[in-house]
């Protein structure tokens, strides 16, 4: 009996290891098909001055992620990965930017990073992020030298650069009456981006440039700019590179000392951030290159992101759409790639040619201008302010090469 | 110095320093290590002043001055770094001067607002200066410090962000609290701690104390200068934004959370207060108020600081004896 | 040639004229007092002289050279140093480096010496430990050297503010109500260490309210009412003067 059980016993090891090498067997390549992790590392203010821009990018961002996860991610090489954003708060501050970006990159080894806005913050990082050849995809609006010499930094925003000469050459074709302005801005990094090529395409396009006004951040009086305005009396305010909580207020003051002119602005202003202090009747006609739900010129696929982002958050943030596309661009190029190495994808990125975004047809161009091709070229619209509302009336193509620059700063 | 427990300490404090890089060889912390002995270089700086009883809130304007003159000397006049290094710290200290000669006749307050506007003053003349400061865009492309190369026998090249910026900050470090703590020793620390106290009694027993307020003051903004330079040849950017109002901020909150009563105090605000925001990143929107709390519960139960608790706690003496 | 002389000195705040066309001089090795109500101008002409204030109008000459315009430590560095009423002193430091504050003007004391102390600098300084004990000792408080001075009794704090005031070796020693505020005992023990000061040949200026202290000791004393000299001569002639009997000394709790 004995013997018999001893046998038994071996006989029931012996089966067990075997179960469990094939059950080694059987599980270890369905573990393998688990789908693995991409991260990105996102920088974006989201406390301080430019929280409203960092909290739109981060929402937008998580918003494509979604999407794309939910699609089943990407798979490279026969495997799957999902996605995965880590949010770093940067204070729009460049020494602030390195810190996320250092911990991003280096602790929390992130492959790709999206997102920093400031230009502080961007060429800050850029030292790191080019030594480390790690992919960025940046929103910045200003600093002509930011793409120069950078091999791993792609631009998805279009700078007024390139879209304010098709913004006003519209203007110009639709208001012809429209000949002189003055041009008002904020004294920062994207106060003088929008100067300059808001002037150089003005300038170029026949118009005449009275003059350029800066105002500190933070300024609640403009009534000494205001006079000094009016009386130039210009047939339109060129306000391009003014934050909102400025403008509106400049609005207001402008509209109450008595000026009855056409307000322009290259980049965007929320009615709704606009109207409760500049007073909606003010605001009424404003040209300007935001992007709203409404209007007969908003592309379709903008419309469906709009629908997806209000679902999903409950609100509209005017500076969402222009991020949402810089994660679909960073995973079109690495299905391109069919790599994760971050040098293969930046070629892939570099070598796309024209695709889709929500704002319609894209392509990367820039090489006259930046020595590479790392920025974007997308439709940009041309929008009004209409009962209280932001009307998209077309969508205009930007150039890629802008006209001679006129150094505004230089000019009384 | 014949203190054989000092020169013990010393020596290990030399030790841990040179072999930090060997423990520590992530670039983040490598990077949070530097940007905490640059916040020492400035807060210490600060403190000299604040030894008087003067606070100055232009601390990063002047670290600004020394940052854009080391870029410019460098990059324009072509200037090898490590002669605009010091040269950065002169102009910084000359600056200093001009400022402090008409300036430090004024206590308290007033010297504090007028510091606080001449930070202010810098900062635009750093944005609307463009031809020169290159305005809001900033400079950009700053190069590295030329390679120290003695023929044959070696050579030190500084990589972008490497290890051999550690050591110079290092060095720049030792210089500095080296000067910091014989002025804290000697009788001319004294004297300016008297003036702090009792300013009447010290100007009747001889001691001047404009003399000693602008010396205090030109050699804080020399060392300021000089953490400038290093830091634009380390990050290769430098803006007008990193120099504004919250950084002078940043210095004062350093200076007296840590203690102005000893170097070591600065010591220990500077490292604290480059590794909370670390710690409370996770805590996103709710990182400003922690920092906030912190600050405000160190000024509330810590009224000399955190090195002034410690020295309660530990009794450490004070000096007795002769300063040097 | 007199040591001090003030020379149509005037001071107002506003409307208030503190010191009104005040002339007087002090001799060199005297003892004078000045003495005279509350409100009487006193302490004001006590800044005045150590630089503290500015006068309106008038001079102050020191061994022959206008001081007027000069600022506390150019006049401590001529050699004119006082102690303050309050006895106030660096509350928060030991007694000890209290003095050693005090030997400012005899140490190496500059920024240089303090970044590179050389051995003669250190010598010099070293030096000023052993000076500082002897005064502690000349003082009676050498065994409160290591006591932080705001935890001294209020006898010894002022023993140390004089000692404060001789550790910048004055030419001059300007002791404002060196006796205020104490029991008898401890003013018997000043009246004595004034005394002993005087020995060594210091010139003394003294504002005091203790009739019997400063009659005891002053050599001439002026007489202040309301920022105007009213009397000066001997302790014997101020006694008898019928203009100060009647501004001052008619109120009895003044001769106590």
């Amino acid at each position: 009996m004995r013997g018999k059980m001893r046998g038994r016993g071996i006989c029931f090891s012996v089966a067990f290891v075997f179960l469990a090498g094939l059950m080694f067997v059987l599980f270890s390549p369905a573990q393998a098909a688990e789908p693995k992790t991409i991260l990105i590392g996102d920088s974006n203010p989201l406390t301080g001055g430019g929280a409203y821009w960092g909290i739109g990018s981060k929402n937008a961002l998580d918003l494509a992620m979604d999407k794309c996860n939910k699609a089943g991610g990407v798979t490279i090489k026969g495997q799957q990965y999902l996605f995965k954003i880590i949010h770093e708060d940067d204070k729009y501050k460049g020494s602030e930017a390195v810190k996320a970006i250092n911990k991003l990159i280096f602790t929390d080894k992130v492959q790709f990073i999206v997102g920093p806005l400031g230009t502080a913050a961007v060429k800050a990082v850029q030292p790191i992020t080019e030594a480390q050849k790690m992919v960025m995809i940046i929103d910045t609006y200003a600093g002509p030298d930011i793409l120069r010499n950078m091999n791993y930094t792609f631009r998805a925003m279009v700078p007024p650069t390139h879209f304010a000469p098709s913004f006003f050459k519209w203007v110009k074709d639709k208001h012809p009456q429209l000949k002189t302005l003055i041009h008002i801005a904020a004294n920062d990094a994207t106060g003088w981006g929008a100067t300059n090529g808001d002037n150089d395409a003005c300038h170029a396009l026949g118009m005449k440039v009275l003059g350029s006004e800066f105002f500190e951040r933070g300024s609640t009086d403009f009534t000494a700019m205001v006079t000094r305005i009016l009386s130039q009396n210009p047939d339109f305010l060129s306000m391009g590179g003014s934050p909102p909580g400025e403008a509106a207020l400049l609005i207001k003051q402008a509209r109450e000392m008595g000026y009855k002119g056409r307000i322009i602005h290259s980049g965007m202003l929320e009615p709704s951030q606009l109207g409760p202090i500049a007073g909606w009747e003010n605001i009424e006609g404003i040209i300007q290159t935001g992007i709203g739900p409404e209007g007969p010129g908003v592309p379709k696929a903008m419309k469906q992101y709009f629908i997806d982002y209000e679902a999903k958050y409950g609100n509209v943030n005017s500076f969402a759409p222009y991020i949402y596309d810089m994660f679909d661009i960073l995973v079109m190029g690495i299905k391109k790639a069919n790599s994760l190495d971050s040098t293969k994808v930046r070629d892939a990125i570099e070598q796309m040619d024209e695709f889709d975004t929500i704002w319609g047809k894209a392509r990367w161009g820039g090489k006259e201008l930046y020595g590479n091709n790392h920025q974007l070229f997308r439709p940009t619209p041309v929008s009004i302010i209409k009962d209280k509302k932001l009307i998209c009336l077309e969508m205009v193509t930007p150039q890629e090469v802008p006209p001679p620059s006129q150094e505004w700063h230089n000019r009384k | 110095m014949s203190n054989p427990l000092k020169i013990f300490t010393s020596l290990g404090a030399l030790a841990a320093m040179l072999m930090l890089p060997w423990v520590i060889t992530d670039p983040r912390y490598r990077d949070l290590i530097i940007t905490m002995g640059i916040y020492f270089i400035l807060a210490s700086g600060l403190r000299l002043i604040m030894s008087v009883g003067q606070v100055s809130f232009a601390q990063a304007a002047f670290w600004g001055i020394g940052a854009y003159s080391s870029a410019i000397l460098v990059m324009k006049a072509g200037l090898s770094f490590w002669l605009s290094l010091p040269l950065s710290g002169i102009i910084s200290a000359f600056i200093a001067l001009l400022i402090g000669y008409p300036c430090l006749r004024l206590k308290g307050p007033y010297f504090f607002i007028i510091t606080m506007s001449f930070g202010e003053v810098a900062r635009l003349v750093f944005t609307s200066w463009i031809d020169l400061f290159g305005g809001t865009n900033g400079i950009s492309g700053i190069p590295a410090p030329d390679p120290i190369t003695i023929s044959g026998v070696f050579s030190i090249s500084f990589p972008p962000r490497g290890v051999e910026f550690y050591y110079l900050l290092m060095l720049l470090i030792i210089v500095s609290f080296f000067v910091m703590y014989r002025i804290e020793r000697s009788h001319f620390g004294k004297a300016c701690g008297a003036i702090r106290e009792f300013d009447d009694l010290a100007a009747s027993l001889g001691i001047n104390i404009m003399r000693h307020s602008i010396i205090l003051f030109v050699v804080g903004c020399f060392f300021a200068g000089i953490a400038g330079s290093f830091y634009a040849h380390y990050m290769t950017y430098i803006g007008p934004g990193y120099f504004s109002f919250h950084e002078s901020l940043l210095f004062l909150i350093i200076a007296v959370i840590g203690g102005t009563e000893s170097i070591f105090g600065i010591i220990i605000g500077a490292v604290l207060l480059t590794i909370l925001p670390e710690f409370t990143r996770e805590a996103k929107q709710f990182e400003s108020i922690i920092y906030g709390a912190f600050v405000l519960v160190v000024l509330l139960f810590m009224p000399s600081g955190i090195w002034g608790m410690l020295k309660k706690i530990f009794r450490i003496k004070p000096l007795s004896k002769s300063y040097i | 040639m007199a040591f001090l002389e003030i020379r149509d000195l005037a001071k107002n705040f506003g409307g208030l004229e503190a010191i009104n066309r005040l002339s007087f001089h002090v001799s060199q090795g005297e003892i004078l007092g000045v003495i005279g109500p509350n409100g009487a101008g006193k302490t004001t002409l006590f800044n005045l002289i150590s630089g503290h204030l500015k006068p309106s109008r008038g001079n102050i000459i020191f061994q022959g050279e206008d001081i007027t315009a000069e600022k506390p430590h150019a006049i401590a560095r001529r050699g004119i140093v006082r102690t303050f009423q309050s006895s106030s002193l660096f509350d928060s430091k030991t007694v000890m480096e209290n003095l050693l504050v005090a030997f400012h003007l005899e140490a190496r004391s500059g920024f240089w010496d303090s970044v590179f102390p050389t051995r003669s600098v250190r010598d010099v300084n070293a030096g000023l430990d052993e000076k500082a004990i002897d005064l502690l000792d000349f003082l009676g408080l050498s065994r409160s050297r290591n006591e932080t001075v705001k935890n001294l009794p209020h006898g010894h704090r002022r023993s140390l503010g004089i000692a404060m005031a001789l550790a910048a070796s004055p030419e001059l020693l300007m002791l404002d109500e060196p006796v205020g505020g104490m029991n008898p005992r401890e003013k018997e023990e000043m009246t004595a260490l004034i005394g002993k000061i005087r020995q060594q040949g210091k010139t003394i200026l003294i504002v005091e309210h203790n009739m019997r202290v400063v009659m005891s000791l002053c050599d001439r004393i002026i007489v202040l009412n309301f920022g105007n000299k009213i009397a000066e001569g001997s302790p014997a002639e101020i006694k008898n003067d019928p203009e100060v009997i009647k501004a001052y000394l008619g109120r009895k709790h003044y001769a106590d």
